[in-house]
C-alpha cells in the first residue's frame, strides 16, 4: 500500500456497524467518483492542428502560421525571442529524401518565427553521422538556409551545459546541452513522421535526440540508449525550454524507418505545443496506439495527453486522415496496431 | 603561396584549436593538428599543441573531448598519436600513461543478437564509458595502439577484428551497425575512411575490404564534404590508392572551407590529406603487423 492510501487512525471507529459500513462505502465510492471526475479535468488538453493537401511547394508559410494561432499562439509571444528550429537530419542521403525533414518546411517555419519578430537559428546534431556538413548537403538544407539567410548550429560540437533532468524517468541525473539550445526561447521540432523499427513511430519527442551533442554522447548517442530509449526521450523533452511541434507529414517514411523504409505520401502538417498530444496524433493517423508507444505511455499526462478524448483536434477531422502505415512483421511491433489487420511488411 | 602552405601557415598560429572558428578548446582538433604541423614540419608549432594535449591529460592517463570535461576520453588515442609524431621521448610518460588509460578501457560487450548484424561481444572502444564499442573510436583506438608499437597486443587485435566485422556486406562502413532486423544500413564515406586507414598494413583477405575501396573510390568527388574527403582519400592512399584528382578535390574543398571561414579541424584534416604518402604518419613507418 502506498503511504498516500493508508487510513488514518482516527477516521474509522473501533467496531463498525453495518449501517456505517454502507455509508463509508457510499462516502469512498462518491469520493472516488468524484475524485475521477476531478482528476479528469486536471489532467492536461491539448490542440493539435492538422492540414491536408499540403505541398512542398504550395502555402506552407501561411498553413503553419494557422496552425500555431489555432492551437493558441500569438505572434507577440515571439518578440524578440530567441527560436531554434531543430529539423530531422539523422543520417541524410539524395537517395532516401523522405528520410529528413524537407527543407521548404524548414524555411517556412523560419518565415512564420521572422515574422513575429523573433531570431530564428536552424541547429541540429545528426545521430549517426559526424560530418555535419555531410548531413546537410545530402538533406538539402544546405543550399536551403544559404538562400534563406539563416544560420546553423552544429549542435554535436558546440560548448555544453549541464541542466538537471527535470524528467527523472531514467537513471540520468542531469543532461548536456548546446549552448544554441540553452540558449533558446522555444525549441521547435520539425520532425518528419516516420515509422522507427525499435519504437514503432519516431515523430517530434524522439526527433529531440537530435538536441544533445554527440561530443558528449557519441555516434550514435548510445548513453541514451543503454538509459532507456523511451525514458530518455521523455527526459530529453522535460528539460529543454519550451518546445513546439511542426511535423513534415507530407512524404512521410514507413516500414523500416526511420533509415530505411519505403515513401508514403500524406500531404498533411501536423502542429502543436503539447509534443505528446501531437506525437499521439500522428500515431492515430498512422494506424498506430498511441498508449502502446513506450515513450508516450511514459509521457502522458505528466507532460502531455495523449488520450483522444483531451486533444482537441483543428483543421480537419482525424478520423478522415487515417491511412495505416506499413510496419515491420516484428513482435514488439504488431502490437502497436489499431487494427490487427494493419498492414505489415517483412 | 599554394594552398597547402595556406593550410599550415593558418595552422602555425593557432593556439587554440575547435571544430568551429568560433568553437571552444577540443582535444581531437589540437591533436589533428599537432600531427598535421609535425608532418609538414612545423616542430615548434606541432609541439605547442602537444604541450596543450599534455596539459590537458588527467591522473589516470585519459584526455577529455573538451578543456573542464574528463569525459568522454575517446581523444585520448589522437593524443598518443600526436606525442608519438611529435617527440616520442619528451611525451615518453604522456604516451605511456595515455596507453595504460587506452588498456583498460573498453566497450561494454554484449552477447550476439539476431536482431542485429554485428558481433557486439568483440571488444573494442566506445565514445562514452559503459557503452557498446563502434567503429570510429576503434579504428582511432587501433591507430595509437600500433603506432605505440603494439600491433601485435591482443586488444590491437581485437580492435581490427571489430572494425572487420562492423564492415557491411556490400563494402563500406558506418558508426557500426551493419544489419539492423535483416536489413543492411547505409555506408558512410567518412566512417569508411578512417576504418581503411585503421586497416592499412593488415593482412586481411575479407572481400569487404576490397568493396570498401572500391566504394570509396566511387564515392569521392571534387563535391564531397570536407571531413568525408579527407578522411576518404586517407583510407585510400594507405592503401596505395589515393585518387588521382585528390589534389584537385582537396583544393576545391579548402576554397569551400576559407570562405565560410575554416575551424582548425577541417584544416588539419585537409592538411594530413595533402600528404600524398603516409610514411610520415605515425605508426605507418613499422612494418606491418602479421
Amino acid at each position: 500500500m502506498k503511504s498516500s492510501e493508508k487510513p488514518r487512525s482516527n477516521e474509522f471507529p473501533t467496531q463498525p456497524t453495518r449501517r456505517t459500513v454502507l455509508a463509508a462505502g457510499g462516502i469512498a465510492f462518491a469520493g472516488f467518483a468524484g475524485a475521477k471526475t476531478l482528476g479528469s479535468y486536471l489532467l492536461p488538453r491539448a490542440d493539435v492542428f492538422v492540414a491536408r493537401n499540403q505541398q512542398y511547394n504550395g502555402k506552407l508559410v501561411q498553413t503553419i502560421r494557422d496552425g500555431l494561432t489555432v492551437c493558441g499562439l500569438e505572434p507577440v509571444q515571439f518578440s524578440k525571442k530567441q527560436v531554434l528550429l531543430k529539423p530531422n537530419m539523422v543520417e541524410p542521403t539524395r537517395q532516401i529524401p523522405h528520410m529528413t525533414t524537407h527543407p521548404s518546411v524548414i524555411i517556412a517555419a523560419a518565415e512564420v518565427f521572422r515574422e513575429w519578430g523573433a531570431t530564428v537559428t536552424v541547429g541540429e546534431a545528426p545521430g549517426h553521422v559526424r560530418d555535419t556538413e555531410m548531413a546537410l548537403v545530402e538533406s538539402g538544407v544546405a543550399e536551403a538556409l544559404h538562400d534563406a539567410g539563416l544560420s546553423f548550429a552544429d549542435l554535436n560540437y558546440e560548448e555544453v551545459a549541464w541542466r538537471v533532468n527535470r524528467g527523472r524517468i531514467s537513471p540520468l541525473k542531469g543532461i548536456y546541452f548546446p549552448r544554441s539550445v540553452c540558449e533558446a526561447d522555444y525549441v521547435v521540432s520539425l520532425p518528419k513522421m516516420k515509422t522507427h523499427h525499435w519504437v514503432g513511430i519516431t515523430c517530434s519527442m524522439k526527433n529531440f535526440y537530435g538536441t544533445l551533442p554527440g561530443i558528449k554522447y557519441g555516434w550514435p548517442k548510445n548513453v541514451l540508449h543503454h538509459n532507456g530509449i523511451p525514458q530518455t526521450v521523455v527526459d530529453i523533452n522535460a528539460t529543454l525550454p519550451k518546445s513546439l511541434a511542426i511535423v513534415d507529414a507530407i512524404d512521410c517514411m514507413e516500414g523500416d524507418g526511420p533509415i530505411m523504409g519505403s515513401m508514403k505520401h500524406m500531404g498533411l502538417i501536423v502542429v502543436g505545443k503539447s509534443l505528446p498530444a501531437v506525437d499521439a496524433t500522428a500515431a492515430r493517423i498512422m494506424g498506430l496506439r498511441p498508449e502502446r508507444i513506450s515513450y508516450l505511455q511514459l509521457a502522458a499526462d505528466r507532460f502531455g495527453p495523449i488520450a483522444e478524448d483531451r486533444i482537441t483536434q483543428r483543421g480537419e477531422n482525424l478520423q478522415d486522415l487515417i491511412n495505416p502505415f506499413k510496419i515491420l512483421d516484428q513482435p514488439h511491433l504488431r502490437d502497436l496496431r489499431t487494427s490487427p489487420d494493419g498492414p505489415l511488411i517483412s | 603561396m599554394s594552398v597547402f602552405l595556406q593550410i599550415i601557415e593558418s595552422l602555425r598560429g593557432a593556439v587554440r584549436c575547435a571544430y568551429s572558428p568560433a568553437g571552444p578548446w577540443a582535444a581531437e582538433p589540437t591533436a589533428l593538428s599537432s600531427i598535421a604541423l609535425d608532418i609538414h614540419g612545423e616542430l615548434d608549432a606541432s609541439s605547442r599543441l602537444a604541450d596543450q594535449l599534455a596539459d590537458a591529460q588527467q591522473h589516470d592517463g585519459a584526455i577529455g573531448a573538451l578543456s573542464e570535461h574528463d569525459t568522454p576520453a575517446w581523444p585520448t588515442s589522437l593524443a598518443v598519436l600526436a606525442w608519438i609524431a611529435c617527440d616520442e621521448a619528451k611525451y615518453a610518460d604522456n604516451i605511456r600513461r595515455g596507453i595504460e588509460w587506452t588498456l583498460t578501457t573498453h566497450g561494454k560487450p554484449a552477447e550476439p543478437n539476431p536482431q542485429v548484424g554485428h558481433d557486439p561481444s568483440i571488444l573494442g572502444w566506445s565514445w562514452a564509458a559503459n557503452t557498446h564499442a563502434w567503429m570510429e573510436p576503434t579504428c582511432m583506438f587501433v591507430l595509437a595502439l600500433r603506432a605505440a608499437g603494439l600491433s601485435a597486443h591482443s586488444r590491437t587485435r581485437e580492435g581490427v577484428r571489430l572494425i572487420t566485422d562492423r564492415l557491411l556486406p556490400t563494402g563500406g562502413s558506418n558508426f557500426g551497425s551493419t544489419l539492423v532486423l535483416g536489413q543492411a544500413t547505409l555506408p558512410q564515406v567518412q566512417s569508411t575512411g578512417l576504418a581503411m586507414l585503421a586497416l592499412a598494413g593488415e593482412i586481411n583477405d575479407d572481400l569487404r575490404v576490397a568493396a570498401s575501396l572500391e566504394y570509396l573510390e566511387a564515392s569521392i568527388g571534387s563535391e564531397t564534404t570536407t571531413s568525408s574527403m579527407c578522411y576518404g582519400i586517407l583510407g585510400l592512399t594507405s592503401h596505395g590508392r589515393r585518387p588521382k584528382l585528390a589534389d584537385v578535390y582537396l583544393e576545391r574543398a579548402l576554397a569551400r572551407e576559407m570562405e565560410r571561414g575554416a575551424s582548425e579541424y577541417k584544416l588539419a584534416l585537409l592538411a594530413l590529406a595533402a600528404c600524398k604518402e603516409m610514411k610520415s604518419f605515425p605508426g605507418f613507418q613499422q612494418k606491418a603487423a602479421t
